[in-house]
């Protein structure tokens, strides 16, 4: 798991009662490439938000290249986002 | 048809008059200073008047502070109202109102009670602070006009996500306000500039009240000493805010079709 350079671990996010996320982890390396497949709604987009740094988690960590990101504002993470048009 | 017609053009007609009448017949009489026959004399002896030109000049380096102190406030604040405090909006809206409903003679004894020479803040104990004083107050009492034009101004960009998209391209909070916010409503900021602009060159009550040489009093104290000149000032100043709102409106056509709302 270190040696990966994005790795999100036990992601939770909560709004009010209703838990969007519950508990996600993943990682991968440098040069791959990977989706994150879903029916709508199940929270593809909220995970996406909290990595780009739009939304904060409710709980769990987000990791680039072993460096704790979850606090740090969007705009001072390495971090590209494109918006869906 | 025909009569709905008859009465539209009727009351356009009596509401035309309403405003053209009294300006038709000020112009018709700024003309009349030589007996017998219509000179622009009185302009002249406007124009040629020293303390015009330094009044008028006054007003307008004022005008232009209130507008750049202006912007500086009502900008960020309305961004953060939209953006971050929506529920703030009607108590923002209200507060901006304030400066209509409070009657600017009690904004300026208000002023002159809290600044004065004796005070912590003693803004009226030098003509610099006065001026600084006088930017501030007129500031308030375009409030609402510029507030309500840029808020309007926001409302047709999508502020959310060309706020997202900044940051993800590493733009900070102020850089995000003056880079991508602003030149996105300038439109709607001009229009405010030039209401307050408006506002500011014909202001009398709290320039006067705090005694600095601005438009205002000028244009009192000619109207009080003498009989051609007032007419000639009043179709000057007509002149000078028909000029600022024929900008908002020339401006307008400018308005950006990039990035408007998508929802």
């Amino acid at each position: 798991m270190a040696s990966e350079f994005l790795s999100v671990d036990n992601l939770v996010k909560t709004y009010g009662t209703t838990t969007v996320v519950k508990g996600v982890s993943f990682g991968f390396n440098k040069g791959e490439f990977i989706s994150l497949l879903g029916p709508s709604g199940c929270g593809k987009t909220t995970i996406l938000r909290m990595i780009a740094g739009f939304e904060t988690p409710t709980s769990g960590s987000i990791k680039v290249d072993g460096q704790d990101i979850t606090s740090l504002k969007p705009n001072e993470r390495q971090l590209g986002m494109v918006f869906q048009a | 048809m025909k009569s709905n017609r008859f009465w539209a053009w009727l009351v356009f007609i009596i509401g035309a008059a309403y405003f053209i009448v009294p300006l038709v017949a000020t112009f018709e009489f700024s003309l009349r200073m030589r007996r017998g026959y219509y000179s622009f004399d009185s302009y002249a002896s406007v124009f040629s008047d020293t303390r015009f030109q330094t009044t008028f000049g006054y007003s307008v380096v004022i005008g232009l502070l209130a507008i750049v102190v202006g912007i500086l406030i009502v900008v960020p604040a309305v961004y953060f109202v939209r953006l971050r405090l929506p529920r703030l909006r009607p108590f923002v809206e209200f507060l901006t109102l304030m400066p209509l409903i409070i009657p600017a003679i009690i904004l300026v004894y208000g002023y002159i009670r809290l600044y004065n020479s004796s005070s912590i803040i003693p803004f009226t104990g030098s003509a610099l602070g006065t001026d600084i004083l006088l930017t501030f107050a007129y500031v308030t009492l375009a409030l609402p006009y510029m507030y309500r034009a840029v808020d309007t101004g926001m409302r047709t960009i999508d502020v959310q996500t060309l706020t997202e998209a900044a940051q993800i391209a590493g733009a900070n909070t102020p850089q995000i306000i003056g880079r991508i916010i602003l030149p996105n409503i300038l439109v709607a900021v001009l229009s405010g500039a030039f209401l307050t602009f408006a506002i500011v060159i014909g202001e009398f009550t709290i320039a006067s009240l705090l005694n600095r040489p601005a438009f205002g009093p000028y244009l009192q104290n000619i109207g009080a000493n003498r009989a051609y000149e007032p007419a000639a000032l009043a179709i000057i100043s007509f002149i000078i805010t028909w000029g600022a709102m024929g900008m908002i409106n020339v401006l307008g056509r400018f308005a950006p079709r990039t990035s408007a709302r998508t929802d």
